[in-house]
């Protein structure tokens, strides 16, 4: 509600100061929407007509979805049927030097929340009010919910309903438009990330879809939508759900020892050279290696308590995916075997920063890998055998010597497939070239692991 | 029968043979005795041809020597007396406006030359004590603003950025304060010495013209958030900078050097064409080059181009009143500019302010005028226009009772600015912002249009105007931008040009139009770089003769009410 207040605050107080205009919300910082890139199809830049010494010197201004639109560098934006954008209008405002904006139109507020939905506020509305959605005939009603932040269900409800009728004991209180709610609200969602397609609603026009990625062209909801499951409480409350700041300090934590992690992986990467082709590790990278080791039990254990404290997390079965697994692998080859730990932290990595994943989801996910693989603390790689269906037994027999008598048969062309194993049987459309990589991965990967750790 | 054949036996064909060759004889020779004593007359004729003198009005003047032509004006073609320029207003004799020919029997409408004479005279007179406190109010927001360092004023209250336009006001200001006896010559001098030397040192938007806006305590070139950068420039703001600098030339000849060598680092190539359309300048954001757009809808246009004119330019097309439309508005045809916004992305506003600007400055009059009274205004159609834009905002006053006097202007907050217009985008009373937003709550009775209207039309109405905005001040800060429509107070913003016009239209209460003739003879804006191609290139024109006057028009006239 303080945010919000600010937020409402923000043009009354840009109309107090000094005898002039408040001509520093003019400022190069202020400008946080670039006018340049089109909201939506047909949409254009254009010059404002300024005569003075200051102002906003472009806008952009088009039509998308019914509703006309005008938007200036510091994200003020209007919506309105009307091409004079004088009735009906959505007016979103942004706090000065941020992206933290909001939609208004009369008593109705949206607002976007930390986490990414949509929330609503009505003005005059009291417990025990009923909530309707006219779509110009029919009403249905709508659970008080409609207050709390929006389920995409919800949301989509709302975009396609043409007002939202509030009644207290059957006599109606107020009637809110909803004529350009879902352009004001997508507007919301794309400044504040980053002017994004991708967060673009469904069949949203998008302009120039050539230059569009193919991720882009489908809506991602998964960008806007967090994973997690929504609070779906029923009674109203003024205030607007705010994060839970224990969980954002835990966050915090997490993020700080994530943040040494990488560090220390930083560190040996950097000494890779050193050690790498000896085959031997020195009491330092040892050291450091139970360091990381040791972060990354105590990261589990504060997950775990989370998890267990907080909420059940549906994780997706990631650990299933070869692809997956063989990909984080095979991120970087140069990997060594002493370095386990460290592939850990960079698979952690791997998942949170290329994967988009959460910091808890990914934990998970290298929780239930190793789970599935081995309990101790015996290396990943171990499991990548596994999966690759190549047992121990067969490693200590020398995958090495197997290779290289394996190789010159290939190359001479006279490649037996059924003296290899089942499981590291190639594709019939492998090249030589591939092969040789392959091989050449093996050897760098597989042997030291086998090496470091003989079957027991 | 018989008698009939002799007589025919005596008509014999060599008689009349004969009969015919003699009249050929007769007729060739009298044409030829007629050429040779033609030929004789136009060869006598030839000999008196009068001898070409140098310098002289058949003497194809090169280059070199043309700036020393001395300008042609109407006193100087016609040989008739030039205006005077008035006394300051405390150096006045007590019976100075009763002697005052104010040509109140002279009947309203077109003279045969397309002069305008209009139904309205202005005011005249000292100004009372309700006005003198209102000048000195408005002035005091120039001594509040000005900035020591540079000697330019803020334009808007203590943000220290300024463009052109508004420098121009400052110098209306300067010159209303001075003649108004506000401040005295030491001051005034100082003032405006600074200033100028300010000017002559800007930096100029890729050495062509000056920026559109300047930093006012540093004199560096800025972008609109005020950080040091360039925009372009504008030919509007420069065509009233360009007013003003005539003005003082010409009412204080002391500083005509001074003045010249400000205009002789300008680069005039792109701003003006062939045709005589001016045009702006703009930063391409892709290419980073630069852009030249055609600038000026009718109004602002017109008034910009006489600015050129007035420095020898010949901005013939954008004087014009072509391509125009008109719209009814309670019974009257307003004129709108027939540029079609969605082609040309410029809107064109119909607000009060050039026309009034035109009218209190140079009096409606075209630039080579110097000789006809303040009642007959030479530029017709101007004052003709000026006339309905004032009329259609009484008659809203009095068809619906909402004080009426529109103008761009100020406002507190979001938007910051709106253009307050009698029509605009196909509507009437429009009031949009810079990107065209229809915000109706920021209408407001403008306090320089109330002030200009009241100037120049001396009725119930504008009396009326009077006294909504006379006392709409702050004694800190100056006068207020205005008084809104809809009942929401003052616009409680304080800005150069709303004071400096307040002031330009006080002080055409005391000396008419603003604009005194020149009295020098040559002009070291016309005479220098002779000797170099400089001219040439930066496009500075040689001084203006007769048949570089721009004309005068008449367009069709309005002479009652349209239901």
């Amino acid at each position: 509600m303080i945010a919000l207040n600010v937020m409402n605050a923000a043009p009354a107080m840009a109309q107090t100061g000094d005898g002039g205009a408040r001509t520093a919300e003019f400022t190069a910082e202020s400008a946080i929407v670039d006018t340049a890139i089109p909201f939506a199809i047909g949409a254009s830049e254009a010059r404002q007509s300024l005569r003075g010494a200051f102002g906003w010197p472009t806008f952009q201004e088009g039509l998308v979805e019914g509703v006309y639109f005008r938007f200036d560098p510091d994200g003020y934006a209007r919506f309105s049927p009307n091409p004079r954008l004088d009735v009906d209008v959505f007016e979103v405002l942004c706090k000065a030097r941020t992206k933290e904006c909001h939609a208004r139109k009369a008593g109705l507020t949206v607002i976007l929340t930390p986490r990414g939905q949509l929330q609503i506020t009505l003005e005059g509305v009291i417990g025990g009010d009923s909530f309707f959605l006219s779509e110009g005939v029919s009403e249905i009603q709508v659970p008080e919910r409609v207050l709390q932040p929006l389920d995409v269900q919800m949301e989509n409800l709302l975009a396609s309903s043409l007002e939202l009728v509030v009644r207290r004991g059957g006599e109606e209180v107020s009637r809110h438009s909803l004529r350009g709610f879902l352009a004001a609200t997508a507007y919301l969602r794309w400044i504040t990330n980053n002017q994004d397609y991708a967060v673009l609603p469904r069949d949203w026009p998008v302009p120039n879809g050539r230059q569009v990625t193919a991720g882009q062209r489908a809506t991602q909801n998964a960008n806007w939508q967090s994973p997690m499951p929504q609070p779906q409480v029923i009674a109203i409350t003024p205030s607007i759900a705010t994060p839970n700041p224990v969980m954002g300090l835990e966050a915090d934590r997490i993020d700080a020892q994530l943040q040494d992690l990488r560090d220390l992986l930083q560190q040996l990467r950097s000494g890779d050279d050193q050690y790498r082709g000896v085959g031997a590790v020195d009491a330092e990278t040892q050291h450091q290696t139970a360091r990381v080791e040791e972060l990354l039990l105590d990261l589990s254990a504060q997950v775990q308590g989370l998890q267990e404290a907080k909420t059940i997390v549906p994780v997706p079965d990631l650990a299933a995916q070869p692809d997956l697994t063989v990909a984080t692998m095979g991120s970087d080859p140069m990997l060594l075997a002493p370095q386990t730990t460290n592939s850990a932290t960079d698979k952690l990595a791997y998942l949170v920063e290329e994967l988009g994943l959460d910091l808890r989801s990914a934990v998970a996910v290298l929780e239930l890998a190793e789970a599935g693989g081995q309990r101790d603390a015996s290396p990943p790689a171990d499991g990548m055998l596994e999966r690759l269906n190549l047992s121990p037994g067969l490693a200590a027999q020398g995958v090495d010597s197997l290779l290289n008598a394996e190789i010159p048969q290939f190359e001479a062309g006279g490649f037996a497939e059924s003296s290899l194993p089942p499981g590291v049987r190639t594709a019939a459309s492998t090249t030589v070239t591939d092969y040789l990589l392959l091989s050449d991965y093996f050897r760098s990967a597989a042997l030291p692991v086998l090496l470091a750790n003989p079957p027991r | 029968m018989p008698q009939q054949s002799k007589r025919s036996k005596g008509r014999s064909p060599l008689i009349g043979g004969i009969l015919l060759c003699s009249a050929i004889l007769l007729l060739s020779g009298a044409s030829y005795s007629v050429g040779i004593t033609a030929r004789q007359v136009f060869l006598q004729q030839e000999e008196e041809i009068v001898p070409i003198i140098a310098g002289g009005a058949l003497d194809d003047i090169p280059a070199l020597m043309r700036g020393n032509l001395p300008s042609a004006t109407l006193s100087l073609v016609e040989g008739r007396p030039k205006r005077v320029k008035p006394p300051r207003m405390c150096e006045m004799p007590a019976d100075f406006f009763e002697r005052l020919e104010r040509g109140t029997s002279v009947p309203a409408g077109y003279s045969p030359h397309n002069a305008y004479v209009r139904k309205y005279r202005a005011r005249r007179g000292f100004l009372t004590d309700r006005e003198l406190r209102a000048a000195k109010v408005a002035w005091h927001y120039f001594e509040q603003f000005t900035q020591e360092t540079t000697g330019l004023a803020n334009s808007v209250g203590n943000y220290p950025s300024t463009t052109l336009w508004d420098t121009a006001s400052y110098m209306a200001g300067l010159v209303a304060a001075y003649e108004l006896c506000l401040i005295e010559k030491p001051e005034f001098d100082q003032r405006m010495t600074r200033l100028l030397t300010t000017i002559k040192g800007l930096e100029l938007f890729r050495m062509e013209l000056p920026n559109k806006v300047y930093h006012t305590k540093t004199g560096a070139k800025v972008d609109y958030t005020n950080k040091p950068g360039e925009i372009g420039f504008s030919a509007l703001d420069i065509g009233r900078f360009l007013v003003w600098l005539r003005i003082c030339k010409n009412r204080y000849p002391y500083l005509a050097n001074t003045i010249d060598s400000v205009l002789l680092k300008w680069d005039f190539r792109n701003a003006i064409d062939e045709e005589g359309l001016l045009f702006g300048a703009y930063v391409d954001k892709d290419t980073g080059e630069t852009v030249y757009a055609q600038e000026g809808r009718l109004g602002y246009e017109e008034y910009a181009a006489k600015g050129f004119a007035l420095w020898g330019f010949r901005p013939l097309l954008a004087h014009r009143a072509e391509p125009f439309l008109t719209a009814s508005i309670f019974g009257v045809q307003v004129p709108y500019d027939g540029r079609d916004p969605r082609v040309f992305h410029s809107q064109n506003y119909v607000v009060t302010e050039s026309y009034l600007q035109d009218g209190m400055e140079l009096g409606f009059d075209l630039p080579h005028d110097d000789a006809t009274p303040d009642w007959v205004h030479s530029d017709g159609w101007r004052a003709e226009f000026a006339d309905r834009i004032y009329q259609v905002q009484e008659n809203r006053w009095r068809r619906t009772g909402f004080m009426t006097a529109r103008s761009e202007h100020n406002v507190k907050g979001p938007p910051y600015f709106t253009y307050d217009t009698i029509f605009s985008d196909g509507y009437p009373w429009n009031t949009v912002t810079p990107r065209g937003d229809y915000v109706p709550d920021h209408a407001a009775v403008s306090a320089k249009a109330a002030l200009g209207l009241w100037a120049l039309w001396e009725s119930e109405y504008t009396d009326v105007l009077f006294e909504a905005i006379i006392e709409l001040y702050d004694p800190e800060n100056g006068m207020y931008e205005g008084l809104y429509e809809r009942g929401q107070g003052r616009v409680e913003i304080f800005t150069a040009n709303n004071n400096g016009i307040i002031l330009t239209a006080l002080l055409h209460k005391v000396q008419g139009t603003i604009l005194t003739p020149y009295l020098g003879e040559t002009e070291v804006w016309y005479t220098a770089f002779r000797d170099q191609d400089i001219r040439l290139r930066r496009n500075y024109p040689d001084p203006p003769q007769k048949r570089d006057w721009l004309p005068a028009l008449r367009h069709s006239v309005q002479e009652k009410a349209d239901f």
